[in-house]
């Protein structure tokens, strides 16, 4: 219906070709009073001009009466109000959709690796991951006791007559949290030397420690 | 004999599973440890991944340790497979 034009007003202004009862007419883009015709007569536009100053796309609907006619353009007597591009329109879509997939994958995701690791607990373990988000494992020789807390790096810390001592980094990469969890009670119960060689060690004082006794 | 849950899935009395851990959760593959031909499927399978450094553990009843599996063993009823474990940051 519309196409962008330069107004030859006195104003200079960017405007607009457009038909209206049959008429081409031209006006400026959303200037008020800016763009001037002699010999003024009134029109109503007849269907709906649309026209864009990029990005934005407006709008004018139809049955909207302005001033025209003469030698010199008429004011636009109009409150453009902007109407979504297609373009963008899509754009926009296309990107909600991917959102919306990625956060139920990543709800599957989690539900698959939380069962997996609920599947290698122990009944305790399990029922104090469930209630905490962490569980304790003991080592294979019975002697040290670690809480995997949920969390990929620095999240297993080992208990020492109660009290919160060190605090481990280690992990493999590119799976989920609840997998991640069990790698490493899995690698604390079976092969502990491994786990303390390769993960780093951060010894707990002060204050963390009174707030890790405290939680 | 019924199936019985085994690693989140239903496994018939002689179905095995591997499961191995990737970025969606893990991937499971079962197979029957009486039929040769699966067994040696699960087994080069086994291979790939540890040769990619991968950890095996051979899971037990609930509540038990794993046992590490440094080869393939074809009475394993539930294998679990993690990425290599790598340090991570630290000291804090």
């Amino acid at each position: 219906m519309a196409l962008i034009d330069s107004c030859p007003g006195p104003q200079g202004l960017g405007g607009l070709q457009a038909t209206a009862q049959g008429r081409s007419q031209q006006y400026a883009l959303g200037q008020i009073g800016e763009c001037y015709r002699a010999n003024q007569q009134t029109a109503t536009i007849s269907s709906q001009v649309v026209y864009a100053v990029d990005p934005v796309v407006y709008a004018v609907d139809p049955g909207y009466t302005y001033l025209t006619g003469g030698p010199y353009y008429s004011s636009v007597n109009f409150t453009p109000k902007a109407i979504p591009d297609p373009r963008i329109a899509a754009e926009e879509r296309f990107y909600e959709e991917e959102r919306a997939r990625q956060r139920l994958h990543r709800v599957e995701v989690t539900a698959r690796a939380e069962s997996l690791l609920l599947s290698a607990l122990n009944p305790i373990q399990a029922k104090d991951f469930r209630t905490t988000r962490e569980f304790t494992v003991i080592s294979k020789d019975g002697k040290r006791t670690y809480r995997i807390t949920y969390g990929i790096a620095g999240n297993v810390i080992l208990i020492e007559k109660g009290k919160p001592v060190a605090r481990y980094c280690i992990y493999p990469i590119g799976i989920p949290i609840e997998d991640v969890m069990l790698a490493q009670k899995l690698m604390l119960e079976t092969d502990e030397e491994s786990f303390i060689r390769i993960a780093n060690r951060t010894p707990i004082r002060g204050l963390e420690r009174v707030v890790l006794v405290a939680a | 004999m019924t199936p019985k849950q085994v690693l989140d899935v239903e496994l018939g009395p002689n179905q095995s599973v591997m499961a191995i851990m990737n970025e969606t959760g893990d991937k499971k593959t079962i197979y029957d440890r009486t039929d040769p031909v699966q067994v040696e499927a699960a087994k080069a399978e086994f291979k790939v991944y540890k040769d990619k450094g991968y950890m095996a553990y051979k899971m037990l009843d609930e509540g038990k340790r794993g046992e590490i599996l440094h080869s393939f063993d074809p009475t394993a009823e539930r294998i679990v497979f993690s990425p290599p474990m790598r340090g991570g940051y630290g000291p804090y």
